[in-house]
């Protein structure tokens, strides 16, 4: 049975339409125009014990507002949830001491506390004995490297030593479930990659249950074998990540230098211009038309380098975004 | 809360004791800032009671008066809260989401670590009104009885968690607007005048003091200090300290309903 279990899962919010000015502002004294925004909207989907997610798409296509709803911070507006059997807006105790959420953006750590006060607090909280807390301490500050960090006050950690410490906060009562909402946002590279090697080495430790919500590629391809690509509160794509592109179509990209710069007209005769300018060009084209795209090229154009490369999963992202819009513009309605 | 769980809330007190702690000039300076006032008031009461020697206005003597004041700046500044910026600042700006995703009661948190504060404040009070009554035999000056003291504390403990209450449900506000400063200064004001936190409350006449007793406001400064003062008979003690207790439990009632609807309004800012 699944460990998670999302049926037709909607959120709207609604929001008042604010226009700049004093006049404006007067007239939203009397009367104004309620806004609805479906910040996710009829998403199912289920999770296997043990298996780790990626939520991947862009700013405000309702990852986050999902992992809300998972962790019972937010009701939803239609739809059911059930996780390890439990309702999460329900907010049971017994479901509370089962799971976490890490927030990138929000910290759930003290701020005036120093970080083991913090910690010890969160031992409390969750009721754990001195010995598993100790334990588990020990054990994910060993891992996470942050031994010396642990007496510092949370508000003086720089960035990533904070989220380590908040990474150490949310796993102390060894959850079953995890949610990361953006853990590397704002990190730079090398915490990143420690953050990420932390991550994975803890989940084939104990199989702990991870969804992920990152819009680093990166964090994506590293740890999650299957990603639900999320595009204005819809998924739009679920499976493993290296299949993604074949649902844009098997294409491929020439990168091509010139001696003199040739115009764009002339270069979408051959294909799809992706970028020109400045005696280089980058054309998309079928993969069995490469051969014979690259034939002509070669014999009309003033060629003096080439390059064929495969399309990156961010170029099939942003094709399998750029698909829904046209989409959604043909509909004629974008709500 | 189970005898399991208590332990998060002892922790809880703790961090408003440690809070207490750091913040304790913040405590001093709030105190020292009540002679301000003070001054102002001692200054328009000589006035009143020189133009009438000997008399008493509104029932009280000049000594009572000062009394009065003194008591009811130091009782307003023991039983202020301060939280409910807080409560909205966790409202507004998603600090909710932490508690709803570990299993604590907001509620529960709140309440000890204001608590925790009050304690702290409490014993450095307690210690200062000691040197004074020792030290300086200001015996006469405060009007104090012996038996009365006791009555004094057990209504300042109940004016405290009283006042807590009416403060936390104010906070509440915050789910339905996303602006709260105004009203909470605006409410402090007026409650505090209602509570009989600058004048004696005698001064607004009788008609307005009918109505003030049914509200909960002269049960968290005016009552306490008159139990000090000695205004208010014993029997009138008791009867007093049930109304305290009642305005809380409604206060909670309230406060328990206006969070069951408010949660579901909480819109957790951010993506």
């Amino acid at each position: 049975m699944a460990i998670i279990e999302v049926d037709r899962l909607s959120k709207d919010y609604t929001y008042y339409e604010k226009e700049t000015g004093l006049r404006h502002s007067l007239r939203n004294l009397f009367y104004r125009k309620q806004l609805i925004r479906h910040a996710v909207r009829d998403v199912s989907f289920e999770v296997e014990e043990g298996e780790i997610v990626g939520f991947l798409g862009p700013n405000g296509a309702g990852k986050t507002t999902t992992l809300k709803l998972l962790s019972g911070i937010l009701h939803p507006t239609s739809g059911t949830a059930r996780v390890m059997g439990f309702t999460p807006w329900e907010r049971k105790k017994e479901y509370k001491m089962n799971f976490s959420i890490v927030m990138g953006q929000k910290s759930q750590l003290w701020w005036d506390l120093p970080a083991n006060e913090s910690l010890a607090l969160n031992k409390s909280i969750y009721e754990l004995s001195d010995r598993a807390f100790q334990a588990t301490l020990d054990e994910l500050a060993e891992l996470l490297d942050v031994r010396d960090l642990l007496s510092v006050q949370v508000r003086r950690l720089s960035l990533g030593e904070r989220m380590k410490i908040e990474l150490i906060a949310s796993l102390i009562h060894r959850p079953k479930i995890m949610f990361l909402d953006e853990p590397t946002i704002g990190l730079d590279l090398i915490s990143q990659k420690n953050i990420r090697q932390f991550i994975k080495t803890y989940s084939k430790q104990t199989k702990t249950t991870i969804l992920l919500t990152s819009h680093y590629m990166a964090d994506i391809e590293n740890l999650c074998k299957r990603s639900v690509v999320i595009n204005h509160g819809s998924i739009v794509f679920d499976g493993e990540l290296s299949k993604m592109n074949r649902l844009v179509g098997d294409r491929k990209r020439l990168r091509l230098q010139f001696g003199v710069p040739v115009d764009e007209v002339t270069l979408s005769r051959y294909g799809r211009v992706v970028e020109s300018g400045e005696g280089q060009a980058l054309l998309e084209v079928e993969k069995q038309e490469v051969k014979t795209v690259l034939q002509a090229v070669l014999d009309v154009l003033p060629i003096v380098d080439f390059n064929v490369e495969e399309l990156s999963i961010e170029d099939g992202l942003s094709e399998i975004y750029k698909k829904e819009r046209d989409a959604l513009e043909v509909g004629g309605q974008i709500s | 809360m189970r005898l399991k769980s208590a332990g998060k809330y002892l922790k809880s007190y703790g961090l408003g004791v440690q809070n207490a702690m750091a913040y304790r000039t913040d405590f001093w300076l709030g105190l020292v800032s009540g002679v301000f006032p003070l001054m102002i008031q001692l200054f328009i009461w000589n006035a009143v009671y020189t133009a009438a020697p000997g008399s008493e206005v509104y029932g009280y003597t000049h000594d009572q008066m000062i009394a009065y004041t003194i008591m009811a700046i130091v009782v307003g500044r023991l039983i202020s809260t301060g939280f409910e910026y807080e409560i909205a600042g966790d409202i507004k700006n998603g600090g909710l989401n932490k508690f709803i995703v570990q299993p604590i009661s907001y509620f529960w948190y709140r309440m000890m670590c204001f608590y925790g504060t009050k304690s702290i404040q409490l014993a450095a009070f307690t210690l200062l009104l000691l040197a004074l009554l020792l030290g300086f035999s200001w015996q006469s000056t405060l009007s104090l009885s012996d038996d009365r003291i006791v009555w004094f504390g057990i209504s300042l403990l109940f004016a405290l968690i009283l006042n807590g209450m009416i403060f936390y449900l104010l906070s509440l506000l915050a789910f339905w607007m996303t602006e709260v400063w105004a009203v909470f200064i605006g409410f402090n004001l007026l409650t505090n005048i209602m509570s009989g936190g600058v004048f004696p409350l005698d001064i607004f006449g009788p008609a307005v003091n009918r109505v003030l007793q049914w509200l909960p406001f002269p049960y968290t400064i005016y009552f306490p200090v008159n139990i000090w003062s000695g205004k208010i008979s014993e029997a009138e003690i008791g009867t007093g300290l049930v109304i305290q207790a009642i305005w809380t439990v409604v206060a909670a009632l309230v406060a328990s309903s206006c969070w069951r609807y408010g949660i579901k309004k909480y819109v957790a800012v951010g993506g």
